[in-house]
């Protein structure tokens, strides 16, 4: 029973053409790790940081965004089989594997053009890896039954505890990454068996207590709320779209397996994206290189930005309810105004990054005017083009928060697209100021462009009416 | 028979809702394959038909969330798409559901503001109070029940005091007392109503009309008083639209 099971899992989870997908890349990266000479890529020391970095970051991330890839369909119908707890769970896990951990075992490449050491060390690593990818399946797992105010606390206490190996502490599970195979293999080891064993559990419970779950991980009631009475159509669209933040990675290689809504006050949102700017900036005040050219803490830095940014906006779509917007306003106006909503944000957002490049340049890191021009005028345009992309390509709307809207497929990738562009836009604003400011004047001209298709918004609202949108 | 006239009701036109020859398919899907049907200003009429013939495709159609591939559709004469248009129309969807991560007054508040409510405190008040949802205001819509999901997706279709009237299943989910309230609220506006349901008991309840489609066609149109008369006076309502849809001959 348990291969059908994990067979029917699998497939009513992800379509066929991003399993193909999947497996493309994961070969992709295994020969990328095995033949791809260090010197190729110029990163230096500063991979440790890196690496580091991008585990806590993946750690953090599936503890406060993880969830239980669960359909509506499986509390209806597979619950009711005459399965038993353990297949289910097992079954489950595997699944959750494939939507979450998986993402980190794709880095797999990445960590092994860097490796040096003898063939069973960098066996034990690799064996390391998987394991991590199977750590941070059980925390987004676990995580689920957990409260904001907890989650939050687990998640901190990872992301530090990934973080202390670059003070020289060497029993953390991210010390495998600065020459302490066999003190971090211990502690990953020890972090699975006690997180492995929580997520079994609450695998195996889950079809019993879903409900009670899903209804204790917040409260039924806002605590303070909104007021729109008295405003224009166009200050009560903004004010909504202002305070919410909504992230995803539905489109799995690296993502939740549920979506995820927070309504955020702006200021308060700026106070740990200036922790992290102020943090940027000492990264790149130690790496600036003397030769002039930009330091590979900015331009990785912008790059993620412009990877990061980006993915924020897609699911405004997924909670938009187009019976009620769209019956009440005309699209191109609804859209124009979320639109305002959304680059006033993002470039809010950006705020304390431009604040820190600004100090940067006046001291003199290269880069730092580029990285002004590229967070200034490029990303801002990003809510409009990815709002613009996921319309178009891959829409799906959110009903039940708890449970997986849809399937995930390959199409879902087109979400991505943007985030190509605005990765490249990063790398491209480097080179010169000419440069950046050319790839700004561009990417305000696509959006412009974009704004003004009256015809374009409601073929998008028809399109979204047509995959089910009510 | 509910015919296109040409007098005049509402100013201008004597039909508040136009479906002329609309044919509609999604993908290679044919849901609508010229319908045609047309409702004075101010009647009440249901649509009537089996599952998959077309009912909320031909309600999404009249509210400008879809276009015909061809033919037209009018209301009180003019595109759905328009902006006069959506002034006019209340809209409630199968199933609906407000918005996730607003309240319930929030929800209230946000579609009276952009749908440029006058007193809009005073509206919100007596829809909560109306609905019996003033226990819920500040809950998570995600937290509601389903019936409560419902009242408020009832208060949000007729905030703005429409003219028009398109409701698909409108008393899904809600209890005795509720369905009675609902009904009174939609009597007090004077609209215009279509509404789209498979169930005869609730198309008498809140209509006096009834057009009858099946495969994306209009088969049968009339009061409800001509359609019982299709049967035996002791026959079922409910036989009488079996029999239409299905193209089997009347009893007498």
């Amino acid at each position: 029973m348990q291969p059908r099971l994990i067979r029917l899992l699998i497939a009513s989870r992800f379509s066929r053409p991003l399993i193909g997908v999947m497996i493309f890349v994961l070969v992709y990266s295994v020969l990328m790790g095995f033949f791809v000479p260090p010197e190729a890529v110029q990163m230096g020391e500063f991979w440790t940081y890196y690496i580091i970095g991008i585990t806590a970051f993946f750690l953090i991330l599936m503890t406060m965004i993880g969830g239980i890839a669960i359909m509506k369909s499986d509390l209806d119908y597979l619950f009711t089989l005459p399965l038993s707890r353990r297949e289910l769970a097992v079954s489950f896990y595997i699944t959750q594997f494939l939507a979450t951990g998986i993402s980190y075992v794709l880095l797999f490449g990445y960590v092994f053009i860097f490796i040096q050491g003898t063939s069973a060390e960098k066996l034990m690593l690799a064996g390391d890896m998987v394991l991590i990818g199977l750590l941070q399946t059980a925390l987004s797992i676990v995580s689920f039954r957990l409260e904001t105010r907890q989650k939050a606390l687990l998640a901190g206490a990872m992301g530090v505890y990934a973080l202390l190996p670059l003070a020289g502490f060497s029993y953390s599970f991210t010390s495998i990454f600065t020459g302490h195979i066999l003190e971090g293999t211990i502690v990953i080891v020890i972090l699975n068996v006690i997180f492995n064993y929580l997520a079994l559990t609450q695998l195996s419970t889950i079809e019993l207590g879903f409900t009670k779950i899903t209804s204790i991980r917040s409260s039924a009631e806002y605590k303070t709320t909104e007021k729109f009475v008295g405003l224009s159509q166009r200050a009560a669209i903004v004010r909504r779209y202002l305070s919410e933040i909504s992230f995803t990675g539905r489109f799995n290689l690296g993502g939740s397996v549920s979506v995820r809504v927070s309504r955020i006050r702006l200021r308060t949102l700026l106070i740990p994206v200036a922790a992290i700017a102020v943090v940027y900036g000492y990264f790149a005040l130690i790496f600036n290189p003397a030769d002039g050219s930009p330091g590979v803490a900015v331009v990785l830095s912008m790059m993620y930005l412009g990877i990061f940014i980006p993915m924020f906006f897609p699911e405004v779509f997924s909670h938009e309810r187009a019976w009620l917007a769209f019956s009440s306003m005309t699209a191109k106006n609804y859209w124009t105004y979320i639109v305002y909503a959304k680059v006033i944000q993002t470039f809010a957002m950006m705020l304390p990054f431009i604040g820190v490049n600004i100090v940067l340049a006046i001291i003199g890191v290269s880069g730092a005017v580029n990285a002004i021009i590229y967070l200034g005028m490029v990303l801002p345009t990003s809510p409009l083009i990815s709002l613009y992309f996921s319309g178009k390509y891959s829409p799906a709307q959110v009903i039940d928060m708890e449970t997986l809207p849809a399937e995930f497929s390959l199409r879902q990738l087109a979400t991505l697209v943007p985030v190509i562009f605005f990765t490249a836009a990063a790398i491209v604003s480097m080179f010169s100021i000419i440069l950046a400011l050319v790839c700004g004047a561009f990417f305000i001209t696509i959006a412009l462009a974009i704004l003004m298709g009256n015809k374009r918004w409601n073929r998008i609202v028809y399109r979204l009416t047509e995959k089910g949108f009510v | 028979m509910v015919l296109v006239e040409e007098e005049t009701l509402s100013g201008t036109h004597t039909n508040c809702i136009s479906v002329n020859d609309v044919t509609k398919s999604y993908g290679k899907n044919p849901a609508l394959s010229g319908l045609s049907f047309s409702i004075p200003c101010g009647e009440k009429y249901s649509l009537i038909g089996p599952n998959g013939a077309g009912k909320s495709t031909t309600l999404k159609l009249l509210v400008g969330l879809l276009v015909p591939d061809r033919g037209s559709v009018s209301i009180d004469g003019i595109d759905p798409t328009t902006k006069r248009a959506k002034k006019l129309i209340g809209y409630l969807p199968e199933d609906a559901s407000p918005y996730n991560t607003l309240s319930v007054r929030e929800n209230l508040e946000y579609i009276g503001a952009i749908r440029e409510v006058q007193n809009l405190r005073e509206r919100v008040d007596q829809l909560i109070y109306e609905m019996g949802l003033s226990e819920y205001e500040k809950s998570k819509v995600s937290k509601l029940s389903r019936g409560n999901r419902q009242k408020l997706a009832v208060a949000l279709s007729v905030i703005h005091e429409p003219d028009i009237l398109l409701l698909d299943e409108p008393l899904n989910y809600l209890d005795i007392p509720t369905q009675e309230k609902t009904i009174s609220i939609f009597d007090r506006l004077n609209a215009t109503v279509l509404v789209s349901t498979h169930i005869m008991s609730i198309a008498e309840r809140l209509t006096h009309g009834a057009i009858v489609i099946s495969r994306g066609r209009t088969i049968w149109d009339g009061t409800m008083e001509q359609l019982k008369q299709l049967g035996d006076p002791t026959e079922a309502i409910e036989k009488i639209v079996m029999r239409l849809m299905t193209g089997a001959a009347p009893t007498h």
